[in-house]
């Protein structure tokens, strides 16, 4: 008795000289941290971004002194943990070079918000450009969920945690989905045989390199939208104050795949209803900076059909379009990007003006590239959107309105054009967390149970918009296109990739050989006794 | 290697059963129905608890602040409560023993404190472990599991020999008792003191663990700690200490 009371004594010495922490402490497996890997794809035969999903290894920090060649077997199969701050292309390449395991980028240290995401999706976008092969997970992870992980456990010191994700081979979308939304404001003259039709549109979806959090990308598009509606559908409400014009909102996806969604959108389109559109506004990345100009971008065809009245038409709306921007103090610039049938599409008007269709688009972008994915990021200005908002739902009321019968109403439009700046701020936070990107955008749970969460917060995302449509609007259609991976139109060929969200945990692992002995030291406290 | 982890804990669990049943001849003298009685024993016990409880937790909702001050809220007292139950238990048990033996010694009281802790063991020491040790997280807790479960073992036999030692007691007037008994029952007289205090402590000794595991952080319902183990084990070693420094108990195994 007294060797095995002795025996008993040793191993529990044993489990507290080898045990640094509290042994209430269960190592748990905490399933609500979250990591979100960077964004996959395949265009081509060329694949981008990280290739594998699944990792097990120790945990180390990356310290900014150890970037020398004897410290690469510091990081050899380990995963690194690198501050957002220190992230950029150099970095990463030395990494893969070190053969490390995987690398985790952790945000700020802080309250998460989107701006990080922003700034993440510009520090990486060259590692996408340039052709960088990347054989190793990448996930993305909030500071605080982070810390909450790792539980001040010391981590370089540490070789019995071990950090796992267990995600399974990567595997591709199949048959992802274009969803576009449009309904519309019946006018006065809707049921005369020529109704006039201001069609308004703007693409709903965001890109990011993280795809999960490809919310924070939104430059507040979609919520521009909703403001005009709200400010139109409450004037349109009232017999008295319903304008003549039919007014069609359009709401489109996949705009990082050469307006995919909008082209589609426009085929679908009868051609009544293309005949019997007077002009087109279209508008992107209102939200950059305050007080900025914003450029209206049109374009005329170089064979041009248009007729003289309707260029006069235009200079006409153009004209009111600068006076109610110089209302609001904001400089109205105007870029003429004439195109041909042969010219690749930079902005949304110019698919309009190939069907000989007025329209120009509204932004604070004085360029855009090719409606590429990798397009240099900004984080929304809510003051930006604010008034920018103000100045174009402004403008739209003096087109629909040229009668001096609005002006009756003056009080009641200055309370409509009163836009709540919390609203929107509210709007962009909601969303910060959820996957806007098209093909991850789905209506049907295609993905596995481990996706669940971001299956539900999509289709939340997609019910509000549907909801908040047909709560102003008439008219409500939703239309559902297959995305076609190799389409010779906007030359797709283009396959994403998933999981994006996974589950990460940093538990306490030890070996065969430790388990092994303490096995073995049981069965000989056994024999003792 | 979670099976490497899980066989040992198993092993560290119920291995000394089988060792106490080999080592201590309990083999010999046809004692499986005895510790099945333990068995049986402990878990209608368990079941008579539940009921218990069941049956009047819904004085919980009726807000009596006398109840709500003693019964309920105050889990100390539950824990008492159902340790003197669990002492009613053994002490029916060991009687119901006896009678289906016509002997009576120390190789019963060892049988059915065996029978009661396995039983113990079984319900809630197996599932923890079996589940616990399954993920690839390693965790000491449930080697420490292990080790209250051997302890468990001696406390039940030592609260057994306490019961028997008080029925004993009830029988010293009888004038049919053999020899070695009375000599017994006079040593026991003069240490009857501390054998109540010992028998009180084990049921006292939970409640302690209790409150003292909730002011170091811990949670009497998550697995075993290393305080909770350590405290266990002064506890039986301040205990077998007596038992083997007083005379009258080595008379008692010598003679049983």
């Amino acid at each position: 008795m007294k060797r095995s009371i002795f025996l008993l004594l040793i191993i529990l010495t044993l489990i507290q000289l080898n045990n640094k922490y509290d042994i209430e402490d269960n190592g748990s497996y905490d399933d609500t941290n979250k990591a979100y890997r960077l964004l996959q794809y395949n265009r081509g035969t060329v694949g981008y971004g990280p290739e594998i999903s699944s990792f097990n290894s120790i945990l180390v920090q990356y310290n900014n002194n150890r970037l020398k060649e004897t410290d690469r077997l510091l990081y050899k199969n380990k995963a690194v943990a690198i501050n957002q701050n220190d992230v950029n292309l150099n970095l990463i390449a030395y990494f893969i070079n070190c053969l490390c395991s995987a690398i985790i980028i952790v945000s700020h240290q802080g309250v998460f918000r989107n701006q990080m995401v922003v700034q993440l999706n510009n520090q990486l976008r060259e590692m996408y450009l340039g052709n960088v092969t990347i054989h190793i997970p990448i996930y993305y992870m909030k500071y605080n969920d982070y810390m909450k992980m790792t539980r001040d456990v010391i981590i370089d010191a540490n070789t019995e945690y071990r950090l796992i994700v267990s995600a399974g081979l990567p595997n591709i979308i199949a048959e992802p989905m274009v969803i576009n939304f449009q309904a519309m404001l019946k006018g006065y003259e809707h049921l005369t045989p020529t109704p006039k039709t201001i069609l308004i549109t703007t693409s709903y979806d965001s890109f990011g390199l993280v795809p999960s959090l490809s919310g924070s990308n939104n430059n507040g598009n979609l919520f521009a939208m909703f403001e005009m509606i709200r400010i139109l559908s409450h004037l349109y409400r009232d017999p008295n104050t319903r304008g003549k014009y039919d007014i069609m909102f359009a709401l489109t996806s996949a705009s990082f795949l050469n307006e995919y969604g909008l082209k589609k959108w426009i085929d679908q389109q009868q051609s009544d209803l293309l005949d019997s559109i007077e002009h087109v506004l279209c508008f992107e990345d209102l939200g950059i900076t305050f007080q900025n100009p914003v450029y209206m971008h049109s374009s005329k065809l170089f064979a041009n059909k248009t007729a003289n009245n309707n260029n006069n038409n235009n200079e006409q709306i153009i004209q009111l379009y600068k006076d109610n921007f110089n209302q609001f103090n904001i400089p109205l610039e105007m870029i003429d990007n004439n195109i041909d049938n042969t010219t690749s599409i930079h902005w949304k008007h110019q698919f309009f003006i190939q069907k000989n269709i007025n329209s120009f688009t509204l932004s604070q972008k004085l360029y855009s590239q090719s409606k590429e994915m990798h397009t240099y990021q900004n984080p929304v200005d809510i003051d930006a959107l604010t008034v920018n908002i103000k100045s174009i739902a402004s403008s739209l009321l003096s087109i629909i309105y040229k009668s001096s019968k609005i002006g009756k109403y003056s009080d009641v439009l200055e309370q409509i054009l009163d836009i709540n700046k919390q609203n929107l701020e509210n709007w962009i936070s909601s969303i910060e967390n959820t996957n806007t990107m098209v093909p991850y955008l789905q209506e049907l749970p295609t993905f596995t149970s481990n996706n669940k969460e971001l299956v539900d917060k999509s289709k939340e995302f997609l019910n509000s918009i549907e909801e908040y449509f047909k709560s102003y609007l008439d008219d409500f259609q939703k239309q559902l296109l297959p995305l076609p991976s190799n389409s010779s139109y906007a030359k797709l060929n283009i396959h994403f990739y998933n999981p994006v969200t996974q589950s990460i945990t940093f538990i306490k692992v030890k070996g065969l050989g430790f388990e092994l002995s303490l096995l073995l030291a049981t069965i000989s406290t056994l024999k003792l006794v | 290697m979670a099976l490497l982890y899980l066989t040992s804990c198993l092993l560290l669990t119920f291995g000394p059963y089988h060792v106490i049943y080999y080592s201590s001849d309990l083999n010999k003298y046809h004692s499986k129905p005895i510790i099945t009685y333990g068995f049986l024993g402990n878990s209608i016990t368990q079941l008579f608890k539940t009921i218990l409880y069941s049956t009047f937790s819904f004085l919980s909702s009726l807000q009596i602040p006398i109840l709500i001050d003693i019964l309920f809220l105050n889990k100390e007292f539950i824990t008492i409560l159902s340790l003197i139950i669990d002492i009613a238990g053994v002490w029916i048990t060991l009687e119901r023993a006896f009678k289906i033996s016509n002997n009576r010694g120390p190789i019963h009281i060892i049988c059915v404190g065996l029978g009661w802790s396995l039983f113990s063991s079984m319900t809630y020491r197996l599932k923890p472990i079996v589940f616990g040790t399954y993920g690839q997280s390693f965790n000491w807790s449930f080697a420490l599991q292990g080790i209250e479960a051997n302890l468990d073992i001696f406390k039940y036999i030592v609260i057994a020999l306490f019961l028997y030692l008080m029925a004993l007691l009830a029988e010293k007037n009888h004038k049919t008792q053999s020899n070695h008994k009375t000599r017994i029952i006079k040593s026991y007289d003069k240490n009857r003191i501390i054998v109540y205090l010992c028998l009180v402590s084990y049921i006292l000794f939970p409640a302690l663990l209790y409150d003292c595991s909730s002011c170091s952080g811990g949670n009497r319902d998550t697995p075993s700690s290393l305080s909770s183990v350590v405290l266990n084990i002064i506890h039986s070693v301040s205990i077998a200490t007596l038992i083997k420094r007083n005379q009258y108990f080595n008379t008692f195994f010598k003679e049983g």
